[in-house]
Formats: structure tokens, C-alpha cells, sequence
């Protein structure tokens, strides 16, 4: 990472939870953990939360489709660390593959590959991630024609906001993963754990 | 007796205060707690104000094509005189910044729908 205190300043007990996790993983951990896992006070510990409960707290959006809005917006940004994780992540959650062509082309996907309500959603985030000042009631009504109940709506403006920050961390500061493997041994992490840090690490 | 739905939409309520709780707390962290940098320049980077010279050249870039951030820009900032922890903190902060700027346009649009519908 660019900041050398992001891979080498947390605090002991913080250390020896990341070699620990990084053995158990047998992967570098997480760029966000690391993140997280320094200075918890200051920005990771309301930041893990707020992300366990956007994407796996209740929610009209099933986990998987909620890995694939992260993807969505990750490409849009340009953020290879998240969309690698979060394609990887809606991969699994879903069943099938996501690729980076499929998100490019989700205009022209069928159903099966999007259904209208997911596409809605794409049009939505996409309009909010590059062009905000243009969001109009019009918008939020197309993606409440499309059967997303109010709740739902909501729902998506949060994940706009969670990787709308956590894709410029990334580009910012530099996160990466060396492999694919890599990234989708992240995924299954994230998966299993669901986001989860004990609370103790963030102290 | 709650009937299922008024149930659910309790259930509903519960689970939006505590996101904006949760939202809130992480706001007033990063943006109002002690650190390397004065609470009014991280507010400052979060809203959109960028200083001038090396840092508010990164600064821009994070909010308009971070993609395009490189090694040089974070070093410059580094050597025009801030600190890992400093530059860690608005990074967080003006990345937030432009995030909230997204989530809050939805926002607006939902409630001028919501004036819009009521309305008619």
C-alpha cells in the first residue's frame, strides 16, 4: 500500500491478528481489513459495521445481488481491487459467473442474466456513481416501477455510498491482490465471516 | 395484535434508525475526532474544499478519478509536509466526502418524489 502505516503501524495485538489471518488464510489479508485494523477507532470500527450491516444486515436485496451492485459500481470506478473481490463475491453468492463484459453490457442483457428489477438498480447506481447532480425523482420512480420497494431503494443508496468511499480508498491508497485466485479467496472469506471482525480488534 | 405487515414495518423503522445511528457514528469518527489533522480541515476535504498545492491536487484527484492516483501524487503530498497518519485521514475523509455527495443526490430525489406524489 502506498502508506506504509497500513501495512506495518497497527498496534501489537492488531499485528498479530493479521499474521494470524493471513496464516489461517494463507493469503496477504484483506486491503480493507488492514485498513480497518488501523486506528480502529478513528474510521474502522463504525466503517465494519456500517458494512455488515449494508451488506449482509435485512434487506429486499439478497447478498449476492448486493456483491453484484458492489461489482457494478466498482467497475464504474475503475477499482480493480473491488470489482476483482466483488464479482468473485456475487459469483459465489449467486451461483453463476459474473464477468466485467457482463456488467458492461447489462443494457443489453436478457433476464436471465439481469433480471428488470437488478437492472433498474444498475440504472440507478450508475447515474448516482457518475453523474449525482443529475438524480432526479424520475430515477427513484423507475426503480420503484420496477417492483424495488421503498426499503430497497434506500438500500441502494447505501451501497453507493459504501463503495463509492471504499473504491477511492482503494485506487487512493493502492490496495491490491496478485492473482485472481487471491481475489476470490477474499471473497469466500468475506462470505464466510460475512464481514464480521471481532469486536475486540476494533478497539 | 400487530398484524404481519405492521410487524415487518417496525422491523423496518428499528433497522433504518440503526443504520443511520451507524452512519452518524462513523461520520463524527472520522470527521470529528482527535488526529494527526485539525477536525475543520478534514471537514473542509470532506465537503469538497481542496487546499492548494500537493495535497489539494490528491485530494481532487480522489474525489474526481482516483483510478488515475499514482505512486508521485501521495509521495509530493508527503513531502509537502503532511504525514502517513495525516494523509491516511483526509484520504478517509474526502473519500467520504464524495461518497455522501452520491447518497445524499438519491436522497433528495426520494424526498422531492415523496413532495411530488403527495402532491397530486
Amino acid at each position: 500500500m502506498r502508506l506504509d502505516v497500513l501495512d506495518h503501524g497497527h498496534g501489537r495485538r492488531n499485528r498479530l491478528a493479521l499474521r494470524l489471518m493471513g496464516a489461517l488464510a494463507g493469503t496477504e489479508p484483506d486491503a480493507v481489513v488492514k485498513t480497518a485494523l488501523y486506528r480502529p477507532r478513528f474510521f474502522g470500527r463504525p466503517w465494519i459495521f456500517l458494512i455488515r450491516s449494508i451488506m449482509r444486515g435485512r434487506s429486499p436485496w439478497t447478498p449476492g445481488e448486493r456483491e453484484l451492485f458492489g461489482a457494478f459500481i466498482s467497475r464504474l470506478n475503475t477499482c480493480r481491487y473491488c470489482l476483482g473481490v466483488h464479482s468473485s463475491g456475487a459469483t459465489l453468492r449467486l451461483g453463476r459467473q459474473i464477468t466485467t463484459e457482463q456488467l458492461d453490457h447489462w443494457r443489453d442483457a436478457g433476464d436471465a442474466t439481469f433480471p428488470p428489477r437488478v437492472r433498474a438498480a444498475f440504472a440507478l447506481l450508475e447515474k448516482l456513481t457518475l453523474s449525482p447532480s443529475q438524480v432526479t425523482p424520475a430515477d427513484i420512480a423507475a426503480v420503484r416501477a420496477a417492483g424495488v420497494p421503498e426499503e430497497g431503494i434506500v438500500d441502494l443508496l447505501h451501497i453507493a455510498f459504501l463503495f463509492n468511499a471504499v473504491n477511492r480508498l482503494a485506487n487512493a491508497l493502492d490496495y491490491e491482490w496478485d492473482t485472481e485466485a487471491t481475489a476470490s479467496k477474499i471473497a469466500a472469506i468475506l462470505n464466510r465471516t460475512g464481514y464480521r471482525i471481532p469486536g475486540f480488534l476494533l478497539r | 395484535m400487530w398484524s404481519i405487515p405492521a410487524l415487518r414495518k417496525r422491523a423496518d423503522r428499528r433497522h433504518g434508525r440503526r443504520r443511520a445511528k451507524q452512519m452518524t457514528a462513523l461520520l463524527r469518527a472520522v470527521l470529528e475526532s482527535p488526529g494527526a489533522t485539525d477536525p475543520t480541515m478534514r471537514q473542509a476535504v470532506f465537503h469538497g474544499t481542496s487546499p492548494d498545492g500537493p495535497l489539494g491536487e490528491y485530494v481532487a484527484k480522489i474525489r474526481q478519478q482516483s483510478y488515475r492516483i499514482g505512486d508521485d501524487d501521495v509521495q509530493r503530498v508527503l513531502e509537502s509536509g503532511y504525514g502517513q497518519d495525516a494523509v491516511f485521514e483526509l484520504t478517509v475523509a474526502a473519500a467520504l466526502g464524495t461518497a455522501a455527495e452520491r447518497c445524499e443526490a438519491g436522497m433528495r430525489a426520494m424526498r422531492d418524489g415523496q413532495v411530488g406524489r403527495e402532491g397530486r
